[in-house]
């Protein structure tokens, strides 16, 4: 679905992906591991072209997507869910919603029936003003915004930051339900080992700008692995 | 009572013309964080729309439709061939779009001469209002600037531009990233200005001497407006516009005219002072 090939980005003069190899099929959930200050959110930026890539290609299904604009890309079907959220917070739940139709051909429709079956809390509170919503309910707002326009790839940075426990395993559930049901695949930028363990199909870890290491999920027991590329 | 009445609407219509130049202001401000100095220039276009019109025998209406028109497009083209290079850096904004308010002075000079030109309002009558008469062009003015005030409000708040603006003054980044067009949305935005700008041009030339200069008085006091209101918020313009014209408007009862505008200032800079955001930041 996403192929990314020796992606290579800076901020100024400090070069911070090196060439990121990085692949995710139909229906696949795939995290992205790494140390703080790794590249992990300047990758999904660059994908994003928020970063300006500055080498390499990335490829959605058939079409070269390298070099396109921020709203194009969005376009192209590729969602995105910040680490932070993003969230307009001074907009109500329902716009923010809106804003997440832009995306479409024609930028606009209709909430799909099952974001707001999956949380009811963004019906409830739909003429709220977002910025009043607690930390979980942002995020589940943020993940529903990205999902409105349908997108082919979800990108999600952190999503488990700032979320009490208890949402952050509904997540991993609806993350799970969300590829089988739909033609979605998942990155999944991710320090909860728990999370990962429960979404993802297999993982990538990144060093220094880099994939280092590639490994399905059992390998995440593997306590040698993990210290050798996570622990602090 | 018979003296407030007339004071009331002096302070409501330059309260008004004041809030449809501002809102054009604010939002630019909000939206790029530049200060367009060439605003105020747009206030001068609408109004040589109308003597332009009113010279090869048009109407005033018909220059009220056309004068927005003119202030869009025009708009439109500077911020797509040159504002649009200098957003990321302020001072050269600023220089940008001082450097373009006197080449418009300049243009308007060179095609309509020095003199002040004359245009006449639709309503030459007067109205008696408790007591008082009043020009009945002064009560047009203020009813529909105020209507296209509500409009706009409308604009933002119900209609999809307003909404990719609210968002993109928010977050250009993540408006972007949710499909929105920021170039886009940023020349239409500073078009928009410019032709509320026009607008409040035309409304005030049968009011005042309509020469190539007259709009850098309004740009200082929109200036203000947006700063002591408090940038990007719709409220803050409101207060602003409120506060800098019902001053000036009383301070001018009493001391000449200039004076005032010279206090209302120094007032805006001490409030400033105080409140650096603004009395209703958003
Ligand atoms: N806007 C920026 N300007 C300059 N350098 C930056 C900027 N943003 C990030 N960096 C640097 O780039 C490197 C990678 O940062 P990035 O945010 O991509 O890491 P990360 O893997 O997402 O870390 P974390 O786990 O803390 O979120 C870091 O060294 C960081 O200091
Ligand atoms: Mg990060």
């Amino acid at each position: 679905m996403l192929r990314v090939s020796q992606l290579t980005a800076a901020y100024g003069s400090a070069q911070v992906l090196n060439g990121v190899d990085l692949e995710l099929g139909h229906k696949e959930i795939v995290a992205l591991l790494g140390r703080n200050g790794m590249g992990k959110t300047t990758l999904m930026k660059s994908l994003m072209a928020i970063v300006p890539v500055s080498g390499g290609r990335v490829r959605l299904g058939e079409r070269d997507i390298t070099g396109l604009r921020t709203h194009e890309i969005a376009k192209s079907g590729v969602g995105y869910v910040p680490q932070g959220r993003g969230i307009f917070d001074k907009l109500t739940v329902e716009e923010n919603l809106r804003m997440g139709m832009r995306a479409l051909p024609n930028g606009a429709g209709g909430v799909p029936e099952f974001l707001y079956e999956q949380f009811p809390i963004l019906r409830e509170r739909r003429a709220q003003v977002a910025g009043t919503l607690s930390g979980g309910q942002k995020q589940q707002l943020a993940i529903s915004r990205a999902l409105c326009s349908n997108p082919k790839v979800l990108l999600l940075d952190e999503p488990s930051e700032g979320v009490q426990p208890n949402i952050v395993q509904e997540l991993g559930v609806f993350l799970r339900g969300l590829v089988d049901r739909h033609d979605i695949a998942v990155l999944i930028v991710e320090q909860n080992l728990e999370l990962v363990h429960q979404t993802a199909d297999r993982f990538d870890i990144m060093v220094k700008g880099r994939i280092v290491h590639s490994g399905a999920n059992s390998e995440l027991d593997d306590q040698g692995m993990l210290q050798r590329f996570l622990s602090v | 009572m018979e003296s407030f009445v007339p004071f009331a609407l002096n302070a409501l219509t330059l309260i008004s013309i004041l809030l449809i130049v501002s809102i054009g202001l604010a939002i630019i401000f909000g939206l790029m964080n530049v200060i367009n100095l060439a605003h105020g220039e747009f206030i001068t276009i609408g109004a040589f729309t109308l003597v332009a019109i009113q010279a090869v025998g048009g109407s005033f209406w018909l220059a009220l439709l056309a004068a927005p028109a003119v202030g869009y497009a025009i708009g439109f083209a500077l911020e797509k061939t040159l504002v649009v290079r200098v957003y990321r850096n302020p001072l050269h904004a600023i220089l940008v779009t001082w450097g373009l308010s006197l080449i418009i002075q300049q243009v308007i000079q060179l095609i309509f001469g020095p003199a002040p030109q004359r245009v006449v309002g639709p309503f030459p009558g007067f109205v008696t209002i408790a007591g008082a008469n009043y020009p009945a062009y002064r009560l047009f003015l203020i009813g529909f600037a105020l209507s296209v005030f509500v409009g706009v409000i409308l604009l933002f708040k119900k209609s999809r531009f307003g909404l990719d603006l609210r968002a993109s003054i928010q977050s250009t980044e993540m408006a972007s990233v949710m499909g929105v067009n920021a170039d886009r949305i940023n020349a239409q935005a500073f078009a928009f200005g410019a032709a509320l700008a026009a607008l409040a041009g035309v409304l005030l030339a049968p009011l005042t001497a309509v020469t190539a200069y007259m709009g850098i008085n309004y740009l200082a006091r929109s200036f203000f407006v947006v700063l002591v209101g408090g940038a990007g918020s719709i409220s803050g313009v409101a207060a602003g516009s409120g506060i800098i014209g019902g001053l000036e408007t009383a301070l001018s009862y009493q001391i000449p005219a200039t004076v005032a505008q010279a206090l209302v200032l120094i007032l805006a800079i001490v409030i400033l002072r105080f409140r650096p955001r603004g009395i209703l930041p958003s």
